[in-house]
């Protein structure tokens, strides 16, 4: 698997891991390197090709922390394949995934949304479900009145074109 | 009279922790009151009772007057140390808790009110002998007006806005003609910004240090004072670093302060612990800032070189004991350096940072301090001041407290929120540090220096590898299998 | 076990040559390796940078995990046939390791001819196939073919149907496969992905149809465009014949390491291990032990010592039967009965030989055949004292034994010698040669001298006395045909082993393919062994 990792605020870099019981091959931009984790005390030994430091690591998901080097430094990482997908799925409108009707609408035209909020909710099959925005934007026109029935694949939301926003 | 047998910390914190210790040496019971944020904190962890306080907000609890004086009564606490910040130098509570017959571990309110106040605690220094920085006697008129004025604080001069702020409306003048001008343009400026073209004239310091003497007051008269600490390494008017001596201090200087200080303290019947902060500039001047009432953040400096547990100290006067030192008792050995870790981003403007403290490894050893009230896997949020532990360092040397403190930054583990340990590092790493050559805008004019370097490429590598190496997305179960693994890139 | 004690002179005469002659085979293998594998010409590769598509070699890259070894097999393939333009048979197969798992790969280069199929790729496909299905390793297809030449059609057609029958044997045997669709999947190729447990397709690149739009234009009139007709997003999003869609070759291959790490991971046989060491003697030796002819003789013994963990080696009966040597060694760990040739079989070799694949089998210990045989014993003693019966036996034993069985031609393997140390033809599960060895019903010179014969007596009885020059000729025409069919080149081109290995590379080649033996358990077979 590679991951892009990026040091505070420095540039992506993309890093694999193989390992090999304890040693591990890290590949990083392409270039392999020799390397190992191995807790000792309270903290790791990392050893990457013949250097080799003492570093105190916490995860927290894909927020990595360590402290070695004589100071704490923050890591983040990144699955491009997650990413990319986060970038199809940001479409400027949102469909229903199902046929229904709408019972409740949250936004108005001209409003601006985050990712994740609600739009509108909208009942099908005695389901109520939430369709969320798939990215920030401004709501171009709610497509669908309330009450109104509609089929799979209907436009409900639009939101303002990315190209066109900041226009 | 008798030490008290339980004794109310009115504070939380790396303060609470601190007083507690004490406590513990001196074999008094001690009292903890808590928000319920701080119920998994260390304070109340090392306390030996705890009563939780309710408030607006979680600040608002440890101000309720009425319900810490409440939790006095309840625990049977005799007296209350009210630490720094908070409700420490409010003269009300310092009343409210006496007149519940327990004892207020620090000074008389009306030395808390005299000192509170801006033009009283002016006008009782300049009484007490205590230089007062000269300057126009409010605004002035006109530019003769500022240049007559400057006739009688020297020159440079600072020229400020009245209503200002911020930089806009000030000027700095080295001679009468400069003025003149200055005061046009600061005039002019100051009423263009706050409608208000009021301006006054005060000496203007160059590169000016922040000095303070720590004096010990018993109720019998006694007054000495504990030598100076310097804390001229400041961001956004707060300190970060402080030591002790100052480099900048010889022992006629220090005693020429020290000397002052205690004027003042005998000037306004000053009991317990309290801290005269100067200002000094380059030539050696040094004039009255304020007096703060209660104990210091850096308090921890004083007692390294001095060997004194200045809380101790206050506990011992509180009970009506005398000083059992006198002015020469004081010792200064070695040198001492605090610096404040706090949870903020040194390289974004000092924006302070949360997060849980995931992982908490402080530095330990020889001539190594920390004070700290935080426990692994608290949450440092935006409720409280963002300082998370003090680090102080003592050494024979200056040079050494510095190789120290390095040291101990470089080995003081917080992860799981940013923290200023590796800026603070760079301050003590700086030459003009080493040289002695701090003022309050040191950290402005050495602000390029003390950037964050990006890692050199070797370290980003074993940064990277180590990331990649703990996060859970390289799967352990994706292991290649023996003997394979073994072959390494064979065949490829 | 022992160590095995080395008698190489390394500073003789005999070593110096030998080691000459094979590092100039060795060498001769890397540079005709690396041109099938790697050399294109820049028209080639601008045309797939054209179709923004990477080499094949590349995809493989970015697919296996990094650091992990890759066992390659015939690479070779197709190298002496159709003119050489299909190197590598335009395919490459092999065992990686991807999201720790061991598992075959099946990809098509499209640098050459559209990475179109010929009748060696075809059957180099039903190979990699049949590993996976003997050896149950997950099978990453990724396809990118123009399909099969059609002027080689018959040939084609011929074996191109196991390849779909043996991709429903592995999904019932319970084996992954997963399809990445870099091209178009046209007609019957259509089936391999739509057979695969999950596909991958790569938008505006990846198709699958039964017939491409000029086709359906033909047949019906209707005019559909590519992406419509069969392309990712119709496939993944309304036809269901595909799973997955994806922009890049590159998100494609991350995705597939992404779908292998959800795979379930199987335990391993049980077989005896230890600890992995290198073998004490070094493997660069065995250039100098191997002879520099093909008719020269060589101590077994000192092969093994030069592949086998630590040198160390149990022989069975040393002192019986000695033209074949058997016993136990570990390597990489793994524990391994060898069976290694010094030459001709005779009754006691055959008979020794038997029994210890017996043993084996009773304690399932894999089989290792390092063949260096020109055949059984002739001659009227030996018959008389039933050379046959006991080759007999030793073919009985070795066809039934169950344990996995690994063949590696170290330098000749001729006739029945061949069947009786598992030739190909007697399915071992890998079978390697290294680029000195011959194979071939006889001996070239046998064979020549009987042919030869056959015609001038032919010749004689129609009244006509060849001339010697004639009968240089007929001998001429003999060995020239062997030596040319009985080359390892040749051999490897048509598919007879699963490719040509470097001397030293045969410890790893057996170490991954023990490794990969081993996702199979290991069933003895009933009965009792014989002391034959």
């Amino acid at each position: 698997m590679t991951y892009e990792i990026t040091l505070g605020a420095g540039d992506a870099h993309a890093v694999g891991v193989t390992r090999h019981g304890t040693r591990a091959t890290v590949t990083i931009d392409g270039l392999a390197h020799q390397g190992s984790l191995r807790p000792l005390g309270d903290a790791y030994e990392l050893t990457l090709g013949d250097r080799t430091e003492r570093a105190w690591v916490v995860v927290d998901h894909d927020t990595i922390h360590v402290h070695a080097f004589g100071r704490g430094w923050t890591l983040q990482l990144v699955d491009p394949v997650e990413r990319a997908r986060r970038g199809v799925d940001s479409a400027d409108v949102a469909t229903a995934p199902m046929p229904g009707t709408l019972i409740t609408v949250c936004v108005e035209a001209g409003q601006a949304v985050a990712q994740g909020e609600v739009l509108v909710v909208i009942e099908s099959m005695k389901m109520q479900s939430e369709i969320v925005a798939t990215r920030d934007g401004e709501v171009a026109e709610v497509h669908v009145a309330l009450g109104e029935s509609f089929d799979r694949g209907a436009p409900l939301v639009g939101l303002v074109p990315i190209d066109t926003e900041d226009v | 009279m008798s030490l008290p047998a339980k004794v109310l910390v009115a504070n939380r914190g790396e303060i609470a922790v601190r007083i507690m210790k004490t406590l513990r040496q001196l074999g008094i019971a001690s009292v903890a009151v808590f928000h319920a944020e701080d119920r998994e904190g260390r304070a109340v962890r090392e306390s030996d009772e705890a009563v939780e306080l309710f408030g607006d907000t979680p600040v608002g609890a440890y101000l309720d007057i009425a319900g810490i004086v409440a939790a006095c009564r309840s625990t049977g606490a005799e007296a209350l140390h009210p630490g720094f910040g908070f409700l420490s130098e409010n003269a009300d509570f310092a009343e409210a808790v006496m007149a519940a017959g327990v004892t207020w571990i620090g000074p008389p309110p009306s030395a808390m009110r005299a000192m509170g106040d801006k033009i009283t605690s002016t006008r009782l220094a300049a009484e007490a002998g205590v230089p007062i920085l000269p300057g126009s006697d409010g605004a002035v008129a006109s530019a003769e007006a500022a240049v007559a004025a400057a006739e009688l604080t020297g020159y440079p001069v600072l020229v400020k806005a009245s209503a200002g702020g911020g930089g806009k409306g000030m000027r700095i003048a080295s001679d009468p003609d400069d003025l003149r001008e200055a005061f046009g343009r600061a005039s002019g400026e100051a009423l263009a910004s706050f409608g208000d073209g009021r301006v006054f004239v005060e000496r203007y310091l160059r590169k000016p240090r922040h000095i303070e003497v720590q004096v010990l007051a018993d109720a019998h008269g006694h007054v000495v004072h504990l030598g100076e600490r310097e804390c001229s390494i400041q961001r956004r008017y707060q300190k970060v670093v402080e030591e002790s001596p100052s480099p900048f201090v010889d022992a006629a200087m220090r005693a020429e302060m020290g000397e002052t200080a205690c004027a003042l303290a005998r000037a306004v019947g000053y009991v317990s612990a309290g801290t005269v902060e100067m200002i000094a500039d380059e030539g050696g001047d040094f004039f009255f800032l304020e007096m703060n009432t209660r104990l210091q953040v850096e308090h921890p400096v004083t007692e390294l070189v001095t060997g004194l547990d200045i809380v101790a100290e206050q506990i011992r006067i509180a009970a009506g004991e005398p000083l059992a030192l006198a002015q020469e008792d004081v010792r200064m050995d070695g040198h001492a350096i605090e610096c404040r870790i706090y949870a903020e981003d040194a390289d974004a403007g000092f924006i302070p940072a949360t997060g849980r403290l995931a992982l908490v490894r402080f530095p330990a050893g020889e001539g190594v301090r920390v004070d700290h009230g935080v426990v692994e896997g608290q949450d440092v949020s935006a409720s409280f001041d963002p300082m998370i532990a003090k680090v102080a360092v003592h050494g024979a040397t200056r040079a050494e407290a510095i190789a120290r403190g390095r040291d101990a930054l470089q080995n003081t583990v917080l992860l799981g929120t940013v923290t200023n340990t590796a800026f603070l590092e760079r301050v003590l790493a700086q030459p003009a540090f080493a040289a002695g050559e701090t003022h309050t805008g040191f950290l402005e004019e050495h602000a390029d220096a003390l950037a964050a370097s990006s890692a050199d490429a070797d370290v980003e590598r074993c940064l990277l590898a180590a990331a990649a190496l703990a996060s859970p997305r390289f799967d352990h179960r994706l292991a290649a299998p023996e003997p394979l693994a073994s072959m390494g890139a064979w065949g490829t | 076990m022992r160590r095995l004690e080395t008698h190489v002179d390394t500073a003789s005469a005999t070593y110096r040559a030998y080691r000459e002659h094979n590092l100039a085979l060795a060498d001769e293998l890397r540079t005709t390796l690396h041109a099938a594998k790697h050399e294109r010409t820049q028209k080639a590769l601008d045309r797939l940078a054209e179709q923004d598509k990477l080499t094949v070699r590349r995809r493989l890259e970015l697919l296996l995990d990094p650091g992990t070894p890759f066992l390659e097999f015939s690479a070779l393939a197709a190298n002496r046939h159709y003119d050489g333009e299909a190197p590598q048979a335009l395919l490459v197969t092999g065992i990686g390791v991807v999201s720790g798992r061991e598992v075959v790969v099946i990809a098509n280069d499209s640098s050459l001819k559209g990475g179109a199929w010929y009748p060696i790729t075809t059957r180099k496909i039903v190979r990699a196939l049949e590993i996976a299905l003997e050896n149950g390793l997950p099978v990453v297809h990724m396809l990118d073919s123009g399909g099969a030449n059609l002027h080689l059609q018959d040939e084609i057609y011929a074996t191109a149907g196991h390849i779909f029958k043996q991709q429903c044997q592995l999904s019932a045997a319970g084996i992954a496969q997963l399809a990445v669709v870099f091209g178009y999947c046209t007609a019957g190729a259509a089936y391999t992905p739509t057979l695969c447990d999950q596909t991958i397709m790569v938008r505006e690149r990846g198709a699958i149809f039964l017939a491409g739009p000029p086709l359906v234009k033909a047949a019906t009139g209707e005019i559909v465009s590519t992406e419509d007709l069969g392309g990712a997003d119709m496939h993944t999003s309304v036809s269901g014949v595909a799973d997955y869609a994806v922009d890049s070759e590159v998100d494609a291959l991350e995705l597939a390491r992404d779908v292998i790490a959800m795979w379930a991971r199987r335990g391993k046989a049980d077989v005896d291990r230890r600890a992995p060491e290198p073998p004490y003697h070094d493997p660069l030796e065995l250039y100098g032990i191997i002879p520099d002819d093909v008719k020269k003789q060589f101590e077994m013994r000192e092969v093994i010592a030069r592949i086998v963990d630590g040198s160390l080696f149990h022989e069975f009966k040393p002192d019986y039967g000695d033209t074949l040597v058997t016993g136990w060694a570990f390597l990489w760990g793994m524990k391994v009965g060898i069976l290694g040739n010094n030459g001709v079989i005779y009754s006691e070799a055959a008979n020794k030989a038997a029994t210890f694949m017996q043993l084996c089998d009773r304690d399932g210990i894999p089989l290792l055949f390092l063949h260096n045989v020109t055949g059984f014993m002739v001659g009227r003693e030996y018959e008389r004292r039933g050379i046959t019966k006991d080759g007999a036996k030793m073919l009985m034993v070795q066809a039934n034994v169950t344990v996995p069985k690994l063949s590696v031609l170290c330098h000749a393997s001729q006739g029945a010698g061949n069947y009786a140390m598992s030739g190909r033809t007697w399915d071992p599960r890998f079978l390697y040669a290294w680029p000195n060895s011959r194979s071939s019903i006889m001996g070239p010179e046998v064979a020549a001298d009987t042919l030869t014969h056959v015609r001038v007596s032919a010749l004689r009885r129609q009244g006509t006395d060849p001339t010697p020059e004639e009968i240089a000729s007929i001998r001429d025409d003999v060995i020239a045909h062997f030596e040319e069919t009985y080359h390892s080149y040749y051999l490897t081109s048509d598919l007879r082993d699963d490719g040509l290995i470097d001397p030293t590379d045969t410890r790893n080649t057996l170490g991954m393919s023990l490794s990969a033996v081993l996702n199979t358990p290991i069933v003895r077979t009933p009965g009792g062994v014989l002391r034959i």
